[in-house]
């Protein structure tokens, strides 16, 4: 039987990004909030600092800082004929664990999406004709707009302090900034990074061909700041261990290093670590969530009683909750109905190697996580889509963000994959090549959704996520298109052989490509296709609100991170001036 | 477990044990980074990073070297991995 406690306001499930973000703010206006993490407490010093985190076998392949696959993990298969099989190493993606969540391990990519990207289904339609799009598409509008979250992105790209160029200021062209990107109120709060050799060498290749190359946005700092919160960053020193670990420096904009030092000085607030959330608890009408119930790191079960229950997990475990919870009504892709598990969107990436000649040393262990130099010319909405017979698009750039050897020793296509031969190509190549990245959209398909794996259960004996998840054709071909146009930026840049293939199937999750998992808890305008109105609360359970980017109705070109932040103040600012004055839906149904 | 897999784990573990820090018992003395020039755990490029090609002739550092140029096993590292 659960210990009852005492109830409080608002309680976040999941203390990351999202989680931390909202718990400062309504602990701000005076609520009493918990934050449930079910990791364990960490911060910059001690649990960061080198040397120690600069161990590539213990953190960016053992994946210290990741969930923990003995304990739970998610079954994948390709679709509904097939039986689903769970990850036993977490490789294809990686959800965090712990205080701070993923974004203590991320790269810093951090990106606004396009002004059309958020009336997609819209904008294609009227852009292309009904017809143009595969039948199995099931791309949607968000219901909320580039204009209404700008503000949003502002303040979160203030809180970050990220570093970039803008592109388009109140609608006037910035020269070094993105041409393509969506007005913005004003410049980055920093300067761009430093370049890097490869970013120099595509920005070369990539003006001569007559595309737009700009500065990677980034939230790994190029030089210190003090937030608007009163916390201060560092500068990144470019020392190539970023992505999968925590940074030593305070230089990448994270919870620990961005709002965490001011929300655990707010007494309204408590932190519970080592906690795993089991279930949304409801009352009898079924409208009305009660608080969570949670075990702690000794196996004692804990009610939890709130007012307000903020899902706030990685994007899985946001979906997953929600079905364990019984909210929603999950989807079923045979008949089409049903909205919990509906539209699971990913990333479509592919990459190409130049392989120069042993002159040019590219040193790409001087790397960050976001240092890069990109185009955008190919991305989204950015280029005319009737010739080519697809929707979607991809940035294109040299974004090396570390060169750590475990994952990184290409070799040329024909090099033997062991024994001397691989060896010598190995360290003939290792220091001079550049790899290029296209990083694409993921349109949301009738076929690929998540729900509960009917065999396999975790720790806690609770079912499993089970995902079903292969590359829409329309995305292959997106594929294909982008990645020949990588593979002539590549020839331009001067190498001796280019390599490079755009993604295929079938979609394999023990290679890693992105952690950017999206949808299945999506928002948008009509309840019969979305588990969450456009404040990201739920229709049939209004104090419930799920802030993840499972609220994306498919994924756009760019990591999902900066819409993530920027759709997280949206819901405080929904939270602060319009459902605490009088808690009840949002939008009527 | 079909031969393709077997295989694939074990070469796997054996790029991991070539490549890994020297604390893990194998890249004995640096030799996989001294081979192809990773320098291994330093902590910053913050002054180099924009001087485009140039040559990085530093021997290579292990995470469990002290100030020194000692280099000594990390005790809450096992040297076998489970």
């Amino acid at each position: 039987m659960a210990e009852r406690l005492r109830p409080v306001d608002a309680v976040t499930i999941g203390v990351g990004m999202t989680g931390s973000i909202l718990a400062k703010e309504l602990a701000a206006a005076g609520l009493k909030v918990v934050g449930i993490e079910r990791g364990a407490g960490r911060d910059t010093v001690p649990d960061f600092q080198s040397p120690v985190m600069h161990d590539e076998l213990r953190f960016a392949i053992r994946k210290s800082l990741m969930m923990d696959a003995t304990r739970e993990t998610m079954t994948v298969r390709a679709n509904v004929d097939q039986t689903a099989l769970p990850l036993r190493r977490i490789s294809g993606f990686l959800p965090g664990t712990g205080l701070g969540g993923s974004m203590v391990h991320w790269n810093g990519q951090t990106w606004r999406f396009q002004i059309a990207d958020f009336i997609y289904r819209t904008r294609m339609e009227e852009r292309y004709g009904k017809t143009f799009l595969d039948p199995d598409l099931a791309i949607q509008d968000w219901g909320v707009t580039y204009n209404e979250l700008e503000p949003h992105y502002d303040r979160f790209e203030y809180l970050c302090g990220i570093s970039g160029k803008a592109g388009n200021l109140n609608g006037q062209l910035q020269p070094g900034g993105n041409p393509f990107e969506g007005w913005r109120s004003r410049e980055y709060p920093t300067p761009p990074m430093k370049e890097a050799y490869c970013g120099a060498l595509f920005r070369r290749a990539a003006s001569e061909l007559g595309y737009h190359p700009f500065p990677m946005p980034s939230a790994n700092l190029s030089q210190p700041y003090t937030n608007p919160e009163g916390v201060s960053l560092h500068a990144c020193v470019y020392c190539g261990f970023c992505e999968r670990f925590g940074c030593e420096h305070y230089a990448k904009s994270s919870p620990q290093t961005i709002v965490m030092p001011v929300l655990l000085k707010n007494p309204n607030f408590e932190l519970r670590t080592g906690c795993q959330v089991l279930r949304i608890t409801l009352d009898n009408t079924g409208r009305k969530a009660t608080g969570v119930v949670y075990t702690d790191a000794a196996g004692h079960e804990f009610e939890q009683p709130a007012e307000l229950v903020l899902v706030t997990a990685f994007a899985l475990n946001n979906v997953r909750l929600l079905l364990l919870s019984g909210i929603g009504k999950p989807y079923d892709p045979r008949t089409g109905e049903g909205v919990t598990g509906r539209n699971y969107s990913y990333q479509t990436v592919s990459s190409v190697d130049v392989f120069y000649d042993e002159s040019v040393n590219i040193n790409p262990f001087m790397a960050s996580g976001a240092l890069g130099t990109i185009i955008d010319d190919f991305a989204g909405d950015n280029f005319d889509h009737g010739p080519h017979g697809f929707i979607g698009g991809a940035f294109i750039g040299a974004n090396m963000s570390h060169g750590r050897p475990i994952e990184f020793h290409p070799t040329p296509p024909g090099t033997p994959t062991w024994g001397q031969a691989w060896k010598d190509a190995v360290i003939r190549h290792y220091n001079h090549t550049v790899t290029l990245l296209a990083h694409g959209s993921s349109a949301s398909t009738r076929g690929n959704y998540l729900d509960l794996d009917p065999t396999y259960r975790d720790a806690w004996s609770q079912p499993l996520l089970r995902m079903t998840f292969e590359f829409p054709e329309n995305d292959i071909r997106m594929s294909a298109f982008v990645t020949d146009k990588m593979l002539q930026i590549g020839r331009a840049m001067g190498g001796k052989t280019v390599a490079g293939a755009p993604a295929k199937r079938p979609y394999n999750a023990t290679i890693y490509q992105t952690t950017h998992n999206t949808g299945g808890a999506v928002m948008g305008a009509d309840p019969r296709t979305s588990v969450l109105n456009r404040y990201l609360q739920c229709w049939d359970v209004p104090n419930v609100f799920v802030i993840g980017a499972s609220a994306y109705p498919q994924n756009a070109t760019y990591n999902p991170t900066g819409t993530l932040g920027a759709l997280t103040y949206w819901v405080a600012d929904a939270l602060k001036t319009k459902y605490l004055r009088s808690p009840g839906p949002l939008v009527p149904t | 477990m079909p031969a393709r897999e077997f295989f694939a784990h074990l070469w796997e573990a054996t790029v991991e044990g070539f490549f890994a820090d020297p604390v893990y018992g194998g890249n004995r003395d640096m030799i996989a980074w001294r081979m192809i020039g990773f320098p291994g755990a330093y902590a910053s490029y913050y002054d180099v990073v924009d001087k485009h090609g140039i040559v990085i002739d530093r021997p290579p550092m292990s995470l469990a070297q002290d100030a020194m140029g000692h280099v000594h096993l990390n005790p809450n590292i096992p040297p076998k991995l489970p």
